[in-house]
Parts: C-alpha cells; sequence; structure tokens
C-alpha cells in the first residue's frame, strides 16, 4: 500500500512540477536581432470559451502579427473553457497583475468585464476589443465585424434559398451583444426586403451544439411549414443540421450558419448546411495585436486616448457567405481546412 | 504491515498527513513559480489570487457541511447566478440592498429546503435531486434573463464593489466572518457536531436520537443560502447579473473541499479547516496556471489529477492512522 501511494505521489509530482516549470508567453518567431535591444513585450488575449475554433484563429492572427512586429514580443492566450462572463473577468484580473502591455479582450456579455477592463487602462494597459464588444467598458478600440450587416448578409441568402416566401426561425445565444446584433440584422433585413418570409421563432441553444439539436428537433416538430434557419453563432448549425437529419426533413430545411469550423466545413461540402456568413477571424486577431501595439506605443500624433497612442475607435473587417460551391476551390478549401494549433 | 518504527508512528499519529501534503505541493509550486514569474510573490498578485476563488471558498464552506452529510450539492451553479439575478430583480423594483440581500438569501435557503424534501420524500441520491434542481435552476435563469446580462444597479451599490473593511475587499470579510463561525460551530455546537455523527453513520445516528432529517435540512439549507450570499457578492463585483455566473463552479468546489481533506467516499470525516487550506491551495494552482502563460486546457488535467490524488491520498492517511492507532 505505502509503496503504490509513493509511486503515486511520485507520478503526481512529476506531472506538476514541468507543468509549471513551462514557459511564461509565446515569443514571436522572427529573430531579426531586435531583442538584444527591445525589452520584452508581453500582449495577452483574453476570451471567452477558449479552445473555439474561432478563437484559435484570431490567436493565429495575433501570432503572426507579433512575429512582424518582432521577437520582443510576446503573446499568450487566457480564457475559461466556460462560457461564464465572471470566470472571464477573473481570468482578466490575473491577467493584468502581470502588467502586459496590451490586452485583447473578447467579451462574454456587454458588462461584466467592465470594471476590469478600466483597472487595466488606469494601468496604462492598451485593451483592444475585438469579436464580442463591451462598448461602455472604455476600451481603445474594436476590431469586428459589423454583425447587424453580418445578419443581414444571412437574410438576403436565406431568402434566395428558400424562395422568397416562408417561415424561417433564429438560433441566439441572448445576452451576447454580436449575436444579438446578427439576428436583428437579420430580421430587419427581412421585413424590410421579404413580405411574404417570416421569423416564427428564435431559439436559445446556450452556444451548445447538443443543445442546439434538441431545440431545432423540438422546432422542427412543432412548426412542419418552418423553411429554413439561421444560427447567429457557429455552434447552431451542426445542432440543426443533426436534428434535420434524424427527422429526415434535411432536404426542406435551408440551413444558414455563422462563422467556420471543422463541423460547419463538413457540412457545407456535403451540402447539409446550405451557406454560413462568415468573417475573417485571423485578420480581426491580426488587426487587434497591431492596434494593441499602437496604443502601447504612443507616437507624436494627437490621441484621442491619451496616454495611449493613436487608434481608431472602430475597425469593420467586412464579410461574405460561403457554400459548398465556394469550397470547391482547393486553395479555399485548405485554408478552412486546416484550423491553426494553438 | 504494522509501522515498527516507533518515531515514525509518532509523528504519524500527531500530524495531520493531509494538511502536510497540502502544504508541501503549495511550497513546491510557489517556489517554482516564483522562480518563473516576477510578479507571483506581490501584494497584488495575491489579492487577485484571493479574489479569483473567494465565491468558491465561501460555497466550499457549506459543501463540506453537506459532504461531511454523506451528501453533495450540486445546486449551487445554479443558486449562484440565480441570486444576483433576483437580488437585480428586487433592486430593480427600487428595493433597497439590505433588505432585497436578506430577501434573497431567504429564498435560496428555501431551495435548500426544497432540495432536502425532495431527496427525504422521494428517497433519491442527493446528486439526483441537486442535478435536477439545478437544471431547474438554469432554465429559471434563463428565462428572467433571457440570457443578457442584467446591469443597472444604483451607484450605492456600485460602490460596494470598490469598498473595504479594515483594508480588505468586502468578499474577503464575509469569507472570514463565515469561516470562523463555521470553523467554531463545528467544534462546539451540538448541532453541527451531529453532522459528523449523521455522516459517519447514519444509522447509528438514528439509534442514539439524533434526528437525522433535521441535519441534513439544516446543511442543504446553509449550502443555499452560502451560494446566494456568493452570488451577491458576485453582482455586486461586477456590477451585473447573469445566467452564466457560477458554471461548473459545483465541481470546483467539490474538489476544493475533496483536497482540502473532506472525504467523499465516507462521511464524517473533514473539516472546515481542511476546507479552507483546500482553497488557498486550488486558488494558488489557477493562480499559478495564468501567471506561467500555461494553457490553461492543461488546468482541467490538473484539476482531475488533483482531484484523484487527494481522494486517494486522503484514503491512504486514513489507513496510516488506523494502523498507528
Amino acid at each position: 500500500m505505502i509503496k503504490k501511494m509513493c509511486v503515486i505521489f511520485a507520478v503526481f509530482l512529476a506531472i506538476a512540477t514541468p507543468v509549471f516549470a513551462g514557459g511564461s508567453g509565446e515569443s514571436a518567431a522572427s529573430s531579426d536581432g531586435t531583442s538584444a535591444v527591445k525589452e520584452n513585450e508581453l500582449y495577452s488575449m483574453v476570451v471567452f470559451t477558449k479552445g473555439a475554433e474561432y478563437f484559435n484563429w484570431c490567436y493565429a492572427g495575433m501570432r503572426d502579427a507579433a512575429a512582424i512586429l518582432g521577437d520582443h514580443v510576446q503573446t499568450e492566450l487566457q480564457g475559461p473553457a466556460e462560457w461564464d462572463a465572471s470566470l472571464e473577468a477573473r481570468t482578466l484580473e490575473q491577467v493584468i497583475v502581470k502588467q502586459p502591455k496590451g490586452i485583447l479582450v473578447a467579451s462574454a456579455d456587454e458588462t461584466t468585464l467592465n470594471s476590469s477592463i478600466g483597472k487595466a487602462l488606469s494601468q496604462n494597459i492598451a485593451v483592444i476589443g475585438f469579436d464580442s464588444d463591451a462598448p461602455e467598458s472604455g476600451r481603445l478600440s474594436y476590431v469586428g465585424t459589423n454583425n447587424y450587416d453580418f445578419g443581414a448578409a444571412a437574410a438576403q441568402f436565406m431568402v434566395e434559398q428558400i424562395g422568397g416566401s416562408g417561415e424561417v426561425a433564429v438560433v441566439i445565444v441572448p445576452g451576447n451583444i454580436a449575436q444579438e446584433e446578427r439576428a436583428a440584422g437579420f430580421k430587419d433585413w427581412i421585413s424590410e426586403n421579404a413580405p411574404d418570409v417570416k421569423v416564427v421563432s428564435e431559439l436559445n441553444d446556450e452556444g451548445d451544439v447538443a443543445k442546439s439539436e434538441t431545440v431545432c428537433a423540438a422546432l422542427f416538430q412543432a412548426n412542419p411549414n418552418i423553411k429554413g434557419i439561421f444560427s447567429t453563432h457557429g455552434y447552431g448549425a451542426p445542432g440543426a443540421a443533426a436534428a434535420a437529419r434524424t427527422l429526415g426533413i434535411l432536404d426542406k430545411i435551408v440551413i444558414v450558419g455563422s462563422d467556420y469550423s471543422s463541423a460547419v466545413i463538413e457540412l457545407l461540402l456535403s451540402g447539409d448546411i446550405e451557406g454560413s456568413v462568415v468573417d475573417d477571424p485571423y485578420l480581426i486577431g491580426f488587426e487587434s495585436m497591431m492596434l494593441a501595439y499602437q496604443a502601447a506605443h504612443p507616437t507624436s500624433v494627437p490621441s484621442a486616448n491619451p496616454p495611449f497612442g493613436h487608434v481608431p475607435p472602430i475597425i469593420y473587417g467586412g464579410c461574405s457567405v460561403i457554400t459548398g460551391e465556394t469550397l470547391s476551390d482547393p486553395a479555399v478549401l485548405a485554408k478552412y481546412q486546416n484550423p491553426p494549433a494553438v | 504491515m504494522k509501522i515498527k518504527n516507533k518515531t515514525v508512528a509518532a509523528f504519524i499519529g500527531r500530524v495531520n498527513l493531509n494538511y502536510a501534503t497540502l502544504f508541501l505541493i503549495m511550497i513546491i509550486i510557489v517556489a517554482v513559480m516564483s522562480s518563473r514569474a516576477p510578479y507571483f510573490l506581490s501584494a497584488a498578485n495575491f489579492a487577485v489570487m484571493v479574489n479569483t476563488f473567494i465565491m468558491e471558498a465561501i460555497m466550499a464552506l457549506g459543501m463540506t457541511l453537506v459532504i461531511l452529510s454523506g451528501g453533495i450539492d450540486l445546486t449551487v451553479t445554479g443558486i449562484l447566478p440565480f441570486s444576483s439575478i433576483l437580488l437585480a430583480l428586487l433592486m430593480g423594483s427600487g428595493m433597497p440592498f439590505m433588505p432585497a440581500a436578506v430577501l434573497v438569501v431567504l429564498g435560496c435557503s428555501l431551495i435548500g429546503f426544497v432540495t432536502n424534501f425532495l431527496r427525504k420524500t422521494l428517497s433519491l441520491h442527493p446528486m439526483v435531486v441537486t442535478m435536477a434542481i439545478a437544471a431547474i435552476l438554469k432554465g429559471v435563469n434563463l428565462t428572467i434573463t433571457g440570457g443578457s446580462a442584467m446591469s443597472g444597479f444604483p451607484d450605492s451599490f456600485k460602490a460596494m464593489a470598490t469598498m473595504t473593511v479594515l483594508g480588505m475587499p468586502l468578499s474577503w470579510v464575509v469569507y472570514i466572518v463565515l469561516a470562523a463561525f463555521f470553523i467554531i460551530m463545528t467544534k462546539f455546537n451540538r448541532n453541527f457536531i451531529k453532522v459528523y455523527f449523521v455522516g459517519g453513520n447514519p444509522e447509528a445516528a438514528k439509534l442514539s436520537g439524533i434526528k437525522t432529517e433535521r441535519v441534513y435540512m439544516m446543511v442543504y439549507m446553509i449550502s443555499a443560502a452560502l451560494a446566494a450570499i456568493a452570488g451577491i457578492l458576485t453582482a455586486i463585483t461586477y456590477s451585473s447579473a447573469s445566467y452564466s455566473y457560477g458554471t461548473n463552479a459545483d465541481m470546483r468546489v467539490i474538489t476544493t473541499v475533496a483536497i482540502g481533506g473532506t472525504s467523499l467516499t465516507h462521511g464524517g470525516k473533514g473539516s472546515i479547516v481542511g476546507t479552507m487550506l483546500g482553497t488557498l491551495f486550488m486558488a494558488v494552482i489557477y493562480d499559478a496556471f495564468i501567471m506561467s502563460g500555461l494553457s490553461t486546457y492543461y488546468q482541467d488535467v490538473m484539476t482531475g489529477v488533483f482531484l484523484i490524488a487527494a481522494v486517494l491520498l486522503s484514503e491512504f492517511f486514513r489507513y496510516l492512522k488506523e494502523k498507528v492507532q
């Protein structure tokens, strides 16, 4: 017994010690010799649902931007795996202690992170919002997508696919400003441009693919007239497709998703999903990093947010609809099928 | 096997090996981290480290009592956000903070009462009942909020986020008062000492005249009330209320209690002090991951490893003590 426990304890220590003795932030890949003269600078990306492919793309963009800026620029990706705004705020507080030069934040909701972002700014840490905004937080800039236009693009595509008339539904996680704007853009475009199309239901799937399947299956059975469904986030479309497949109505339902992941790409290729509205998370991460660096290194140009450098309040990156046809180009497909490893 | 060396036997008999092991691992982590991360030993990091785990720390006090009684309480993950939302609703209707907070705590205690009532009347395992209540509360939280974060608290409420008492944030003071209260009560109060008897051997406790159902009711109501207090403090900290708060908090809290030496397999074994130590340990671990810049993916792996290690070590130390005795 004692021997066994000693072995377990030794294994445990063997795992724990090297883990914590590991690295502290990834250094940019380039080695042009600038590190000899420039002090190392840490930039942190803080997200919710860490592990989501979307944020991995954002972080890949951030890393590449850091590599261009020099190997004195170090980056790290932090955040809870759960969609818990309070956990994200706690992570942000811990990151602030490390005194990074800049923090890139995708906020789990509009308000919870406000005080933590304010604390970072008060300590001269440049904070750039990206993807999901906290507009009242005082963040210096926001890089993302005009989500209202994003929803409108989805509506236009949906109306074309269902032939200009019929009932449709929207999948959303309420409380997330990006998704609410997408839903608003979707509904407004339809009410203004497609009088024969009606949005009859809004479903909350909590951003979970299994829950999405459950709520969509219930919707399809309760509303046999449903012709299309639009998910405002990346997990809803795979869930809706699974529900339609189970009920044997895949060919009767038009599914339009948001963003891209390996699952979405496979479903677009198989035709189970008609289209997905995408922005460019890689570029969002890239631009956010550049803005954070810019804000952390003020020039003689007057800034709207002294002592930080001059940065624009908002940068929108645009969006487009990808379909199975779009992915028939091998070069395009290769990009989507090879998500970055983080 | 017998422990033949008298000095070793005396050491094992006198020292709490659970606590000693936790201290040893914490010293190793702190030593490694302080050499790796320049801010790890700073006062600012200590403050953030405590803040980071203070809500789990408060809920762990109640969870300790529940686990000591032989039960488990997964409702805390639903009660924490529910209490913040209820507080926002009451204060939004014009009610001042104090009466609203008291109502929230009482209301959530009632959830603990209902949980125990269902456990008793339906003869269900506490895990099933508390899981069901947590699911119901999650649905209620989403229905009330529509999934949106609730804000717009009055300025006096927001000011409490930065309020200090004796130089400490409000949440620390609340925790210290509560922890001191439960340490004293579990040592000297007859009703709390009964929790150990009921958890250790419910049948014997019943035969000796202890009203076991009253004990179960007390621990579930206390656990719910403490989760409500954690929810109120979360709302104060972030000046918001959201259904997303407390996601998976039940697992973090149970892990904390188990690491503190309270037995998940044998009721009646453990202590509030051990839980406090477990809380500190978890706070150090969570902070170490962020400060070292390591992927938080490993955090869950390590939490699982620690949980298994804690249960195994707890059983091992129990075995050693038995041998010594």
